[in-house]
């Protein structure tokens, strides 16, 4: 980290090798109304006023820079650090721990086969991404470490890859995950954009290896959701010599497809871009589970390999008026699966919908007035979700109080609606994405969720519950945020 | 609200007149990618927003030489010789830009602008300045045009805040 950062005093001096760029994103968004200064719970109704503080700090060395008339080699390090925490802003208070190296990789250009670019190190690619869910559906290579070329003719760009996702998805259980992926990108004229792409990835099967995917034989799938499975076992088996049941090997894969269609450059629509993905999850690994003093881990490889995401989104970006009014317009689809799971609620099984759709105006050319809607729905197709009223029941089965119940709540729908507005400098001239911007916002949220954003409430029906419950469905926030690649 | 957007529209700042006299002027912008070794056209809405931000400055835009045949010469001081040429001898601005792509970053594409302006006129030593101006694009398909395009408002305030340093010696 000092390293870099003592690199990055480098690239002050416009000849040196040393580039750096990055991306921040500070503000205050003090709650009067007892949450933690987000307006919603996710994206799903906008990026704005609904993420938190991000910075990035993004860094290359030309170790041999490209020529400009030349084919030369050249060769690149690229790092970047980030973090979700700036200090005073939030409650990790810009602590280092909150930031990691999230980049690194080589690049070589004009090395064996002139136009190809090769990179070993980290290997993300994104086609784009909806800028106001801030939701990139074509990448690939986002976990993956290992090599990849990039071969670019005229309006072809066409990545290859292969590598190693087992430290992204296992972390301190690692396992080797090898992965493979390609995208292709066509650009038709100067006014569509085609893309494909995907990856697959394999877990390594090795028997005695700790880590690798295993099962434990006979789980009954409502008594893992539980943590009931060792006392199920002894249930049928009371005596302790019967040993609990080894785990055995079993397979775990993952990956996705996406689609990518761009167009524009068409009177007032500068560009629309339709995304859609398909993804199967990768398993999860073993969890441990404790019953009168016995403890094991319960590998549950099969019973979390059937989980899909199907995500389909658009944005169009209109220049209504150019140099004064700026439309930017987005919808979202997603539906979640999970084969192994008709029981109970989860993110893994549910549906959502959402429109976003800002109008920015320009009223001097850096001075802007931006206003911001936002409908969202979210089903959960496994039965209630959502708490209602702060007296709501919690644990229960098709809503009616139970305590082994295993829905939640008393409805399986949100509804949120939002709606934002302000005053925006931009320094760089107007535009919906011209940065960097300083924001002085209004935000309002309606949900029929009881306070649907993060907070602190004590949601107990206890009697002894010595702060009380709060019902409110309308949020009000004011915000003051800057935001800025550079 | 149509108050404070009246109020807030009397707030733009200005950059204040120049007064120096009015005097012809040629400008020409090349562009080069480093990484695919290639001169690509560059977008003439740069040069339109250099030209357009002399001219707020009381110069007159003269016709001078033609970009292709700039960037076809191999040094800067033979680029220099042959703008000058081309206007016989007048005050002239030689925009020489290349650009290259970052890894994209949180959903936008950043570009690195690397300029090397040259204000000139016969008789007098050249003024070179050199800066590089960062770009974020919305687009994976957006290329080295789009990047200086983008900063044609960044360039043309250096291009002019150039001039006028060189035409303050003359």
């Amino acid at each position: 980290m000092t390293a870099l950062l003592a690199l990055t005093l480098l690239a002050g001096t416009a000849d040196a090798g040393a580039r750096v760029g990055g991306y921040v994103r500070v503000m205050a968004r003090p709650d009067l109304q007892g949450g933690e200064g987000r307006l919603g719970y996710w994206n799903l109704t906008g990026r704005l006023m609904n993420e938190g503080p991000y910075a990035a700090l993004d860094f290359d060395y030309d170790v041999l820079a490209p020529e400009v008339d030349m084919l030369t080699p050249w060769t690149t390090v690229h790092m970047r650090i980030e973090g979700g925490s700036v200090g005073g802003a939030d409650p990790g208070n810009g602590r280092l721990d909150n930031f990691r190296l999230s980049q690194l990789n080589v690049t070589a250009g004009n090395v064996l086969i002139n136009g190809v670019t090769w990179k070993v190190g980290t290997l993300e690619e994104s086609m784009g991404d909806l800028g106001l869910y801030d939701m990139r559906l074509a990448t690939v290579f986002s976990n993956t470490v290992g090599m990849s070329g990039r071969a670019q003719w005229n309006n072809v760009d066409w990545v290859l890859g292969v590598g190693d996702a087992g430290y992204s998805i296992r972390g301190d259980r690692y396992n080797p995950i090898i992965t493979a992926g390609s995208t292709l990108r066509v650009g038709l004229g100067e006014h569509a954009q085609v893309g494909l792409g995907g990856q697959w990835s394999t877990e390594a099967v090795v028997q005695g290896h700790i880590y690798a995917p295993y099962n434990t034989p006979n789980v009954n799938y409502e008594d893992w959701l539980r943590g009931e499975v060792i006392q199920s076992y002894r249930a049928d088996n009371p005596i302790m010599a019967d040993r609990f049941p080894d785990p055995e090997l079993g397979k775990a894969s993952s990956g996705h497809l996406f689609g990518y269609l761009g167009f524009g450059k068409l009177g007032p629509l500068k560009w629309n871009s339709s995304y859609i993905r398909l993804e199967k999850r990768h398993p999860d690994g073993p969890s441990e589970q404790t019953w009168a003093d016995e403890t094991h881990a319960i590998h549950a490889t099969a019973l979390t390999d059937e989980r899909t995401v199907l995500t389909i989104g658009n944005e169009a970006l209109f220049d209504a008026i150019p140099e004064r009014l700026h439309i930017a317009w987005g919808l979202l689809y997603g539906r979640h699966k999970d084969g192994d799971n008709d029981m109970m609620p989860s993110e893994h099984d549910r549906w959502y919908a959402s429109s976003v759709l800002r109008i920015q105006t320009a009223i001097t050319p850096t001075l802007a007035w931006l206003m911001e809607t936002a409908i969202a729905k979210e089903v959960s197709t496994n039965g209630n979700f959502v708490r209602e009223h702060k007296d709501s029941i919690f644990a229960n089965t098709d809503g009616v109080s139970d305590s082994r119940g295993l829905e939640f709540g008393d409805a399986d729908t949100r509804t949120t609606w939002q709606g934002k507005a302000g005053f925006v400098f931009n320094p760089l001239g107007p535009g919906i994405y011209s940065r960097p911007s300083l924001r002085l916002l209004y935000g309002v949220q309606r949900s029929n969720e009881n306070n649907a954003f993060s907070n602190q409430f004590i949601t107990s029906l206890d009697q002894y519950n010595a702060f009380g419950t709060v019902e409110q469905h309308w949020h009000h926030m004011l915000a003051l945020e800057a935001e800025a690649w550079f | 609200m149509v108050l404070i957007s009246m109020m807030m529209a009397c707030l733009h700042a200005n950059r204040p007149p120049t007064n120096l006299p009015a005097a012809p002027i040629s400008t020409v912008v090349t562009l080069a990618a480093p990484e695919s070794a290639e001169a690509i056209p560059a977008p003439s809405s740069v040069r339109s927003a250099i030209n357009s931000a002399l001219t707020a400055q009381g110069l007159n835009i003269i016709e001078g030489a033609q970009a292709a045949d700039i960037q076809a010469l191999g040094t800067p001081s033979g680029r220099i010789a042959a703008v000058l040429l081309a206007s016989e001898g007048k005050l002239s601005v030689l925009v020489d830009a290349s650009a290259r792509p970052r890894t994209e970053i949180s959903g936008r594409y950043p570009w690195q602008i690397d300029l090397t302006i040259t204000v000139a006129e016969e008789g007098r030593n050249p003024l070179t300045d050199t800066v590089r101006i960062p770009v974020s694009l919305s687009y994976i398909h957006e290329g080295e045009g789009d990047a200086l395009a983008a900063a044609a408002m960044r360039i043309a305030r250096r291009t002019t805040l150039l001039v006028e340093r060189f035409r303050k010696d003359s």
